[in-house]
């Protein structure tokens, strides 16, 4: 094992000071929940880890204009029923309270879950489903990034080495017309998904699908839209049209090739997407109108 | 480079050294001493390794040693001794919810944080408790009615 340091900053400033002097051999330490494992066992050997633990100002959930807010070290923990109180968000409360473990969720961060780029994610999935965004801080400014852009493959985001995520911002919308629902199948409790699907839509006066965004996650390296489903919903009608709903799970499907592992067969997957992504779907239309 | 860890565990101050990538699980069992904390999976998965920290449940081996600087653990030690075993363990070893005995130590620290938080679980609240702490022998059903008992005469 090489020499490491262990730095604890404890503003953003300072941390992406310290980023930017150690960059690429420098890991940021959020909650330490998938770190502490790669760190274990070997699997990375950083010279230098900067813990964000007491670093101030990442811990607000806030409503604003632009959408609700929450500081990358806002714990899963303190997600649960956040749809409760930010409807917009209702979606990761499908997910929240079953993943991982009560251990886990008491020091995951969003941040981490977000930096993590865990194929089989259901953050990233559900966090590209709402169309958010994350902010980025370094010692040369701020950027803003929108999750379908940050993830860019397993494991590997858009960030740079000397980049701090502070932020992620999901954006407002009607909530008379428009709503996200995520739907996931797990061997067992506690485990990553098999697969994950997120659906969001937003329907006209009629019964129309105005926008439709459909993710799947863990069939490729990065959550990915299944843009000809997408296509096929929006401008057409899918209130009470369970065709409409049924060919979009047929045509997500038929757009993914994911990989065989251990957890299941390639085939296997490609059912689940399609049986997911009706049941998100169905499940936004029904919250859009309820 | 090895840093200085101090924090307190089952009452007690401890000072040692860690490496910066050294976990908690390390820090306690090699560092401290206290192997009643055990190891098996090394990936986050078992919850064998569960401890309270500051009143919340952690795996130990998903948290490094320095991210616990200068807080309070409990550990199996601190929850009670052959002489005087904690409710919890007379009722896991009334119920035969210990087979191997493996699991068993995070399974009372879960469950003691479940009643502490929650006097009175359901059932249900028990099983979803348990989702983080695997126990292969297949316990839970025995664990299941010890907890459930040390709730009932608790009230
Ligand atoms: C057993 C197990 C089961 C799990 N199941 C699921 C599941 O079903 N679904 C799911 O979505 N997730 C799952 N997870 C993943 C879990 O959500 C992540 O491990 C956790 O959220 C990581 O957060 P952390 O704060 O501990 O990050 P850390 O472990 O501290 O960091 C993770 C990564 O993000 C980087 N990072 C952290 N914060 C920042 C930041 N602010 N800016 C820049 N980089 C940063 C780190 O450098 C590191 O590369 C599971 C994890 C485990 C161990």
């Amino acid at each position: 094992m090489i020499d490491c340091q262990y730095l604890e900053p404890t503003t953003v400033s300072e941390a992406c000071t310290l980023l930017a002097e150690h960059g690429d051999d420098a890991k940021v330490v959020a909650g330490g929940q998938s770190m502490a494992i790669l760190l274990r066992n070997g699997l990375i050997q950083p010279s230098h880890l900067i813990s964000i633990q007491h670093v101030s100002g990442l811990e607000d959930i806030v409503a604003s204009d632009e959408g609700v807010k929450i500081g990358a070290k806002v714990t899963l923990d303190r997600l649960i029923g956040i749809g409760e109180t930010h409807p917009t968000l209702r979606a990761l409360d499908d997910v929240i309270n079953e993943l991982a473990d009560q251990q886990i969720r008491n020091f995951a961060t969003l941040g981490g879950a977000i930096c993590e780029a865990h194929p089989a994610s259901d953050i990233t999935v559900v966090l590209s489903t709402l169309n958010a965004s994350v902010k980025l801080a370094s010692a040369g400014g701020e950027r803003v990034v929108s999750m379908c852009d940050f993830v860019t493959g397993a494991f590997a985001t858009a960030a740079q080495s000397d980049e701090l995520l502070t932020e992620v911002v999901v954006p407002s919308f009607d909530l008379g017309s428009a709503a996200a629902a995520h739907r996931r199948f797990v061997l067992r409790a506690g485990d990553y998904p098999v697969v994950g699907v997120g659906a969001f839509v937003s329907l006209d006066g009629s019964g129309g699908c105005q926008d439709a965004r459909i993710v799947v996650g863990n069939c490729s390296s990065a959550p990915a839209h299944a843009q000809e489903a997408e296509t096929r919903l929006k401008g057409h009608s899918i209130v009470g049209n369970n065709g409409a709903i049924a060919e979009a799970g047929e045509l997500a499907a038929s757009h993914v090739a994911p990989s065989s592992d251990p957890m299941a067969p390639s085939e296997y997957k490609i059912d689940l997407v399609n049986v997911l992504t009706r049941e998100a779907l169905a499940e936004a239309v029904a919250r859009a109108t309820g | 480079m090895k840093y200085p860890l101090s924090l307190t565990v089952n009452d007690e101050n401890y000072d040692i050294l860690v490496e910066p990538y050294h976990t908690l699980m390390e820090a306690i069992r090699d560092g401290i001493g206290l192997t009643g904390t055990k190891c098996a999976c090394e990936d986050g998965r078992c919850g064998t390794c569960t401890v309270l920290i500051d009143g919340q449940l952690v795996k130990s081996c998903l948290m490094l040693g320095l991210q616990a600087k200068g807080k309070s653990l409990l550990t199996i030690e601190g929850m009670g001794s052959p002489d005087e075993l904690h409710p919890l363990q007379a009722a896991f070893l009334e119920h035969g919810a210990v087979q191997c005995g493996y699991c068993t130590p995070g399974m009372l620290l879960t469950a003691k944080q479940l009643l502490d938080e929650n006097p009175n679980p359901t059932e249900e609240d028990i099983r979803s408790a348990f989702v983080g702490n695997l126990c292969r022998c297949g316990v839970y059903t025995h664990a299941t009615e010890a907890i459930l008992n040390v709730a009932g005469e608790e009230e």
